[in-house]
């Protein structure tokens, strides 16, 4: 070397540059995946409009997955609960306002007859699906009737080594994001919708949730995200129950043949 | 019900990640004491090689690819080793340095502040300097051996920072921050093709894939240019149809108690950085602001409040191919997890397979966000803290690191970056320290620490900097609301000398009364001792922007002849020349609807011409409209032709 300017080269070591980093102990894991590789649900029929009269078996048979208690209500009502079978996959789902995934659900006997989804998640050989019953059920006497139902098989988009799994499917105009252990999460849906103002995903008991994300115009961007628990491991001071996030975002640049989605899942220990 | 619950993945501090040291040994470096301090003085170009080096062949430069895109460091192959050409602002020199040992190759004086620098595949070095607005070409490579050479110097407009070259290197593209100018010019011959007049600040520059556009951010401002740069038919000053501007302020949802959400629309501010994607994406990390309602009069400087943060960090994306801002990139989806505001003052940006790295000056970071994402800044990936002052990345892929130089600490850091794969990897990290040529204050640099240090409570309570509003000492160019009405962002650096009193109503006597005042404005504890005299003399420091060319001469002289005139009535209160104002509060007129009082204090009129709007509340666009519309408010301009009113604004320009 022998220059003076060479001669103060001070390398500061590690432990005293107080620059150091950590990162989680599963960092993040990310996937790209083409829209178009996506499957579709089959458009499930629109349900009945409320005071149509509904044509109902006689007597009513059994719907799988789900079971109806019912008990004394206030001043001669009865409460009816209808309570998904969530070991075997079965969920009760609405989407009025944010994406609701429950396992259970109830209604007044007075109350006018509602309609809501029943869907199942099952893996087999390989292969995840969703199958969706409509329902719908009638209040006054406690009537559950299966009116339809449709089933489509979920791509997985990402899946990380601590055992987050995230798939994908479309629906009408939506790309639906889902993944099992979800707490809560964000949708992304079109302005001029009705319930724009209610993007929330939440799970009640369901041991996976999913949320919307408009697909209508990629070249915008569309975002959503589901945060969930992994389960818990360790015990006493070192029992730790690791929480992961889920981001997902549809974009369409000039450059890309189609829509793409990309998808991030972090987790914290 | 705001949803910020902050998803803290990452957390500093940890020595966790310490482990595995790329770096060699200390000693293998400190064979000379430290604080040796080379003072030989170089002439502009000469380069420290070894003097008395036999002559060698000129060496090989293989610049990496990125070395295009124009930043204070870029990375080439030289004769085989990796280096570094480092743009180093404090010493006015460029270093040539080797990444693996640390060690300075050589180095030369470029004649003034360096901005960015560029490499040709050809090995040349491109460098900006901003205070003679130049941009200068230099052969050599820099190695031990062969010293860099300066071959042609280049004059562009003033204040040249930004450079970029376009991959067929036919096109160089020059931002100049004062000037408010894009120069086009010749890659090969750097004869100037065109000039466009821009917005103020312009800095950040990255060219297409395709070479037919530039696209230029602003460091201060909502708009981000797209220079069409194979229109020739823009001459010095125009602009015509070669330009188009992108909105790139932001649009943050927020929810209310019944769940219902509104809008909220956050001005842009800190762009300092482009980088671009071979996927057609290029991204403008920047800040975005809530100034609040400059009609009302708020508890400190802007709205805030309601769980708001000050400052959010922000990511737009931009399609390089349809030349369009990816509008969920501007939103600030408030129900997200995410981590807002997680990148302080970005400064430097560049993106590789591991996603977008930012360099945050306010917060000593180097952050990684999601490339993939369409909001970027909500997908943070990664954090590592580096010296004080990180202004430049680059990186080295193919050796999985990230080569980050920290201008205050005066620093080359190495980081870990892994391979871009999903499988998390151990993040390693080292640094050298780089001797100075000139022997700097400890008080100026303390000073500058303080000036942008975000998250110093005795500042401001909401994380706030000096360098948040007064981006390179200069202003943000928004008029804030305040408790004592709308207020506009001064501009500090070369305008304090002289101008007491301080503050829009003039209620402080001098800077060191205001910084007290403003700091309490911002809810911070005050700063006292050392640390105040440290800013104080550092904001007395500050670099004034270069003086800008007078187009014509007479005509400023005419400008000047009109401002003394008693018919004018400009020097009553400006003083003769318009830099000592009579430090005098007047009633021009202009109270606003939340303001307090009607008088406000003289401003010194020095750089007026770069720091619109004007008026305490910002209601002049610029200098023509303020000289027509203040008539008998302030001075009088009816009875000026159209060609002395010219003169009059020829002059202010000048000042």
């Amino acid at each position: 070397m022998g220059t003076k300017m060479r001669a103060s080269y001070t390398v500061m070591a590690l432990a005293t540059l107080a620059t150091a980093v950590l990162l989680p102990s599963e960092a993040h894991a990310g996937t790209t995946s083409l829209l178009s590789t996506l499957a579709a649900m089959p458009a499930v029929p629109a349900p009945p409009a409320r005071g149509l009269v509904t044509e109902t078996p006689n007597p009513p048979v059994a719907v799988p997955g789900v079971v109806v208690k019912s008990k004394d209500g206030y001043r001669d009502t009865k409460w009816h609960d209808l309570h998904a079978a969530t070991s075997r996959g079965y969920c009760l789902t609405s989407t009025v306002g944010g994406y609701r995934w429950m396992s259970s659900w109830g209604t007044s006997s007075r109350s006018a007859p509602d309609d809501l989804d029943l869907d199942r998640l099952s893996e087999k050989d390989g292969k995840v699906t969703l199958e969706r019953t409509r329902l719908h059920f009638e209040p006054s006497d406690a009537t559950l009737t299966a009116t339809s139902t449709a089933h489509v098989e979920l791509k997985e988009i990402a899946r990380t080594p601590a055992g987050v799994v995230v798939w994908a499917y479309r629906e009408g105009r939506d790309v639906i994001v889902l993944a099992k252990n979800v707490d809560r999460g964000v949708e992304s849906r079109p302005a001029e919708s009705d319930d724009a103002m209610m993007p929330f995903v939440s799970s009640e008991g369901c041991p996976y949730a999913g949320a919307r994300m408009d697909a209508r115009k990629p070249e915008n961007g569309a975002v959503v995200q589901l945060t969930g628990s992994l389960p818990a491991h360790g015990t006493g001071k070192d029992k730790v129950t690791p929480q992961f996030m889920v981001d997902v975002s549809l974009s369409r640049v000039a450059r890309d043949p189609e829509p793409k989605l990309a998808v991030r899942v972090r987790v914290k220990e | 019900m705001l949803h910020r619950s902050r998803f803290l993945f990452i957390l500093l501090g940890s020595a966790a990640a310490t482990a595995a040291c790329t770096h060699p040994a200390p000693e293998a470096r400190s064979a000379a004491p430290a604080g040796a301090v080379a003072r030989s003085p170089h002439t502009l170009g000469s380069s420290r090689g070894r003097a008395d080096a036999p002559a060698a062949p000129a060496p090989v430069v293989r610049p990496f690819a990125s070395a295009h895109e124009g930043s204070t460091l870029a990375l080439a192959e030289l004769d085989g080793r990796t280096v570094a050409y480092v743009a180093d602002e404090d010493d006015a020199v460029i270093r040539v340095i080797d990444v693996d040992d640390g060690r300075e190759l050589s180095s030369a004086r470029v004649g003034g502040v360096p901005g960015q620098l560029v490499l040709r595949k050809d090995g040349k070095l491109l460098v900006t300097v901003r205070d003679t607005s130049e941009v200068l070409v230099f052969a050599g490579g820099g190695s031990e051996t062969s010293k860099l050479t300066l071959e042609k110097r280049i004059e562009v407009a003033s204040d040249p920072v930004g450079l970029a070259l376009s991959p067929d290197e036919e096109t160089l593209v020059v931002t100049s921050g004062w000037g408010g100018a894009v120069t086009v010019l010749d890659g090969t011959s750097f004869a100037v093709r065109a000039e466009h007049a821009v917005a103020r600040e312009p800095r950040g520059v990255v060219v297409s894939a395709d070479g037919k556009r530039a696209f230029v951010s602003h460091v201060v401002g909502d708009k981000l240019d797209v220079i069409a740069l194979d229109d020739t038919s823009v001459k010095k000053g125009g602009a015509g149809k070669a330009k188009k501007s992108l909105g790139v302020d932001g649009v943050e949802q927020i929810f209310g108690r019944h769940m219902g959400s509104v809008d909220q629309n956050r001005a842009a501010c800190q762009g300092f950085a482009l980088a671009r994607a071979e996927s057609g994406r290029v991204f403008a990390p920047h800040v975005l602001v809530f100034t609040g309602d400059p009609q009302e009069n708020s508890s400190g400087y802007g709205g805030g409040g309601e769980g708001r943060e000050a400052e959010v960090f922000n990511v737009p994306v931009i399609d390089e191919d349809a030349a369009k801002v990816l509008p969920q990139s501007t939103r600030l989806a408030g129900a997200l997890d995410g981590i807002p505001g997680r990148c302080a003052l970005p400064r430097a940006a560049t993106v590789g397979k591991a996603g977008l790295f930012v360099t945050c000056l306010g917060d000593d970071v180097v952050a990684l966000f999601d490339a993939d994402a369409v909001n970027p800044h909500e997908v943070a990936l990664g954090r590592w803290s580096v010296p004080s002052g990180p202004v430049g990345i680059a990186l080295d892929e193919a050796h999985g690191r990230a080569i980050v130089w920290s201008q205050f600490a005066h620093a080359i850091t190495t980081l870990a970056i892994g391979d871009g794969s999903d499988t998390p990897r151990p993040f390693a990290l080292s640094s050298t320290t780089i001797p100075r040529t000139t022997r700097a204050s400890a008080k100026l640099e303390r000073g500058r620490a303080l000036f942008h240090s975000t998250g110093d409570d005795r500042i401001s309570s909401d994380g706030r900097a000096c360098a948040s509003c007064h981006p390179d000492g200069r202003d943000d160019t928004l008029v804030w609301s305040s408790p004592n009405g709308p207020r506009q962002t001064p501009m500090l650096a070369g305008r304090l000398s002289g101008a007491a009193p301080y503050g829009w109503n003039g209620d402080a006597a001098d800077v060191s009364t205001h910084l007290v005042q403003t700091f309490k404005r911002l809810g911070g504890k005050g700063i006292t001792g050392d640390d105040k005299d440290a800013l104080m003399a550092y904001v007395g420091s500050l670099r004034a922007p270069p003086a800008r060319k007078a187009k014509d001469g007479r005509s400023v002289e005419r400008g000047l002849a009109i401002f003394r005139s008693p018919q004018a009535g400009c020097s009553s209160c400006h003083g003769e020349g318009g830099d000592l104002p009579d430090g005098v509060s007047h009633d021009v007129k202009s109270r606003a609807g939340a303001d307090l009082r009607a008088k406000f204090d003289t401003p010194s009129l020095r750089f007026v011409s770069g720091s619109a709007p004007y008026f305490h509340d910002g209601r002049y666009k610029d200098l023509h409209t303020l000289l027509t519309k203040s008539d008998g408010k302030m001075g009088h301009t009816k009875h000026l032709a159209p060609d002395e009113l010219a003169d009059l604004e020829a002059y202010l320009g000048s000042l």
